[in-house]
């Protein structure tokens, strides 16, 4: 039987970057994806006939350009598009603001609805950058695991600490005033106008069951400011043939290390012999032996459906049982005959096209995921791939992918399953987009819902959660999967996480990914030299 | 508030001591006269009846059930026929004590538990993933331990559809008393000849009465938690809590204990393959063995009168058993008067006219025949006094198990 270094179960974005890191380090490295399509949640599919749609993550700006360089991705296909508008906030009857990425454009927008907001905005995306900046340093290292200090790991410790403490004391004690904020108390800080507030607001829905009203929504805020866009607002950056296009160059970038990527190989279990990882048993009985396991799906899923229960402990499966995976959004692409009706609309809906008008719209919104129910008024996240990339659609037609929040996944009535659940969800959707858009729905050729529940079947996500756990800071740094599991470790030997389960979270960043491939060379290392030593 | 056990409108009325102590959040009697002698007696020379419904109680089925309950005890549950009984105890994943208590195998794919504590929660965490039910059905089932030599015979004449006769040791049978149908287990926690009956709730004041009225010809007597104490100790059967801390209450490391430590370690039964919660801890400490064991220790009973002669007094120890820790001292040598450990449990056994006691103690000392010294106090002074290690139980009668 074939022996592998490592065997990365799933073909999503993060399990192809930590592939590609390892096989740069001459690893054999073999990825296993279940599905005829890689990417995961990042990938681009014709779920609608003669488009490629991006199913579920749209936006790729969180992704550093510096792993994007290390990896040679552009050398594999991998072209950014970065509109000139971040993002526009329908506020009703037709009218919108949009942030450009150009700031005094923004600026001038921004004057048209608050003039005292126009004159705070450029100080508030200092701040936001700045903050952004100090998360960031967090991010780009392991986290520390205060379970565990030993001297070596404080010492590890010490170089993101002085990075941080680089960008000042005060703003390091900012940060930690600011994270835990709930968004609206933050925004009620800055700024008066509440279509601006909603706008910047709803980032903190993102990846959250919780309205804006909700302690740690600043902290979400800072984590998609992260970036790095002028405005320290959310990302809004694209990928040329779709997302999907990512995760190709990414898995072209792996192949051309020397990584084998077999996908329809789905992985029924991962081998586990008297609590060591041994390997993985794919559906149809063929078994792959391997020195590690590394787990691109989230914990959940791996550990009660790859590893199994019954093969961990007791307070393991609890604390796995306790991550917070709750899937609220479901995705909702239209095909269009011709672009939505708005003004400079080729323009203005470049970025995210927002339906977040108010911070109270938000946190209605949120009340009804609390309950159990889909948002009678859901916030609305769209992106026109096609304006940067007309080959998405057929000619003259227009790819609308619009992300509804809040659609629990779990319903306290009714069931995905239900036509008439998912009809409830289209019409409620359809009909908010008619306030903000008037005439939008005219423009409809055919239409794709995705559930939570179908996002927990296809992509494979727990719950439907698109971030393998709630952002919050409850579930971040060395809490995230669970605290006291540091560095992509697992109570199984040999076992290792690299998903968006991990720190430093989810989203299309590669940093999971990034820092789990760092952590497994090191564990190898030192495997080495202490077998070296004996 | 506690609340009452389903034989509360009986022991209520009989409990003429108003002697209470809160069992598991009910109300159990300490014992019904106000002192406990002949409630003891009763155990070993005719018959007791306990009232033990605030035992915790669970269901386990489904077709993993087998498989569940082998992997919380550390007894090898697929050596345990339908139709037996187990004791064991159950770790943690440190291969810590959490609780113990019987294991009934009431059918391939049923299991009921019992457990002084409640532990729904973690059978369910264990359970994650397998095709069986954890049930808590404590308060769907009223319980009564019937123990002492003449338990048989009450029986044989009460139960129909069953042999209760030739029930074996730690075997259960099924059967009805009157209209309510029963459980009946041949277990307790007296080391006599007894039993247990599990009964549905509703049916319980049933039996009780049929039990007291029945029993009438054969000394039978209802007993408290007195009796129920000394009798425990004499058979060298823990108690949670008292002889072990269990690891979900222990606040330092240190408190909790292995079953390795309390005297358990032959319930730790491994078998190719199996995978129990602990295995790995109790692997390691099989290779390794711990410091501390359990002991059974008899004290030096002219030693004690001694004592208390020299001050005027006869010997005055506590009629009830004492769950007071006392420690214990090298005796001799050149470390003499070193603590090796701590006495747990420990009474005046009325049968054996011996003062006894279980111990924890250093590994080195737990042999039979060890001899040490026990802390004595005796008008407010301390003093040592010699005793020994000695075999557990301390009594233990042919006809607990014929």
């Amino acid at each position: 039987m074939k022996q592998y270094d490592a065997v990365v179960v799933g073909g999503g974005h993060n399990a192809l970057v930590t592939a590609a890191l390892l096989a740069c380090e001459r690893w054999k490295v073999l990825v296993l994806e279940r599905r005829g399509v890689l990417g995961g949640a990042a990938s681009t599919a014709e779920i609608l006939p003669g488009c490629a749609v991006n199913v579920a993550a749209q936006d790729a700006g969180l992704f550093p350009a510096a792993l994007a360089a290390d990896l040679g991705l552009t050398g594999h296909g991998l072209e950014w598009i970065r509109p000139p508008a971040l993002a526009t906030s329908l506020t009703g009857g037709g009218e919108a603001l949009t942030l450009w990425r150009d700031p005094a454009r923004t600026r001038d927008e921004i004057a048209r609805h608050s003039r005292a907001d126009a004159a705070r905005f450029p100080d508030w995306a200092d701040h936001l950058r700045t903050m952004a900046r100090v998360l960031r340093v967090a991010l780009d290292h392991p986290a520390p695991a205060p379970h565990d200090m030993t001297p070596r790991e404080r010492l590890r410790l010490l170089r993101p600490l002085l990075r941080a403490g680089r960008l000042g004391k005060r703003t390091l004690v900012e940060l930690l005033r600011v994270a835990p904020l709930p968004a609206r108390d933050l925004l009620d800080d800055w700024f008066e106008n509440d279509a601006l507030k909603g706008m910047l607001g709803s980032t903190a829905l993102a990846g959250s069951r919780h309205g804006p009203s909700a302690m740690g929504g600043a902290f979400r805020i800072i984590y998609h400011a992260t970036g790095g866009e002028p405005h320290g607002f959310r990302s809004s950056a694209f990928v040329k043939g779709g997302i999907g296009a990512l995760s190709a160059a990414l898995a072209a970038a792996a192949r051309a290390h020397g990584a084998e990527i077999r996908t329809g190989a789905e992985v029924e279990r991962i081998l586990v012999d008297d609590g060591t990882a041994t390997g993985v048993a794919l559906t149809g009985g063929e078994e792959i032996a391997a020195r590690r396991v590394i787990s691109g799906a989230d914990p959940r899923r791996t550990f009660f459906r790859l590893v199994g229960a019954p093969r961990l402990g007791p307070e393991v499966n609890r604390k796995v049982g306790n991550i917070q995976l709750r899937g609220t959004t479901a995705v909702l692409h239209l095909l269009l005959d011709g672009l939505p009706p708005l003004p400079e609309a080729a323009e203005r809906l470049a970025g995210h096209t927002l339906v977040a008008p108010t911070p109270d719209y938000l946190e209605r919104a949120a009340d009804d995921a609390k309950y159990g129910r889909c948002s009678a008024r859901p916030h609305l996240d769209m992106v026109v791939p096609t304006l940067h990339d007309p080959t998405l659609a057929p000619d003259g037609r227009h790819l609308a992918s619009i992300q509804i929040r809040h659609a629990p996944y779990d319903l306290r009535e009714g069931s995905w399953q239900d036509d008439a659940t998912r009809d409830a969800l289209l019409a409620g959707a359809l009909s908010v987009l008619d306030d903000f858009l008037p005439g939008m729905r005219d423009r409809i050729v055919d239409h794709r819902l995705i559930t939570p529940l179908d996002l927990e079947t296809e992509p494979g996500l727990t719950g439907g959660d698109e971030y393998h756990g709630q952002m919050g800071l409850d579930q971040m740094l060395f809490m995230r999967p669970i605290a006291g599991w540091a560095r992509y470790r697992t109570p199984v030997e040999g076992l290792f996480l690299c998903g968006s389960g991990c720190h430093p979270g989810g989203g299309v960043t590669g940093g999971p990914g990034r820092l789990a491939a760092g952590e497994i060379l090191r564990e190898r290392k030192q495997a080495a030299r202490l077998s070296g030593r004996s | 508030m506690l609340l009452e056990t389903p034989f509360h409108p009986r022991t209520a009325a009989l409990c003429r001591s108003s002697r209470w102590r809160n069992w598991s959040g009910c109300a159990a009697a300490l014992s019904y006269e106000p002192g406990h002698e002949y409630e003891y007696y009763a155990v070993r020379n005719g018959s007791a009846l306990f009232d033990v419904s605030p035992l915790r109680k669970y269901e386990v089925t489904g077709p993993d059930a087998a498989a569940l309950v082998d992997r919380v005890v550390t007894r090898n549950v697929f050596r345990c026929a339908e139709g037996r009984v187990l004791y064991t105890p159950w770790c943690d994943e440190a291969g810590k004590l959490i609780d113990d208590g019987t294991v009934q195998r009431l059918g391939a794919d049923t299991f009921r538990i019992t457990a002084a504590d409640p532990c729904l929660r973690w059978f369910q965490d264990c359970a994650l993933g397998m095709d069986a039910t954890v049930r808590d059905v404590t308060l769907d089932l009223a319980a009564l331990a019937l123990q002492g030599p003449t338990s048989r015979d009450i029986l044989a004449r009460l139960v129909t559809g069953a042999d209760t006769r030739s029930l074996p040791y730690f075997a259960l049978v099924q059967g009805s008393i009157g209209p309510a149908p029963v459980t009946i287990t041949r277990t307790g926690y007296t080391g006599d000849l007894g039993y247990e009956i599990w009964v549905p709730t509703n049916h319980g004041l049933d039996v009780w009465d049929a039990l007291i009225e029945t029993g009438r010809g054969y000394g039978l007597a209802p007993a408290g938690l007195d009796a129920l104490d000394v009798a425990r100790i004499e058979a060298g059967l823990l108690l949670k809590e008292v002889d072990y801390v269990s690891s979900w209450a222990a606040l330092i490391e240190s408190r909790k204990s292995s079953p390795y430590e309390a005297g358990l370690g032959w319930t730790v039964q491994p078998r190719p393959g199996r995978d129990f919660v602990g295995r790995r801890a109790l692997e390691r400490e099989a290779a390794k063995p711990s410091d501390w064991a359990l002991a059974g220790l008899e004290a030096d009973w002219p030693g004690i009168e001694k004592r208390f002669a020299a001050v005027g007094l006869p010997p005055l120890v506590a009629g009830r058993a004492s769950r007071d820790a006392v420690p214990i001292y090298e005796r001799g040598g050149r470390a003499a008067g070193r603590q090796i450990g701590y006495v747990t449990s420990a009474t005046f056994s009325p049968i054996l006219k011996k003062y006894i006691a279980l111990a924890t103690i250093r590994r080195e000392f737990a042999s039979p025949g060890s001899r040490i010294e026990i802390e004595l106090t005796v008008e407010f002074v301390r003093h040592k006094v010699p005793a020994r290690v000695v075999e557990t139980p301390f009594f233990d009668p042919a006809r607990k198990r014929t």
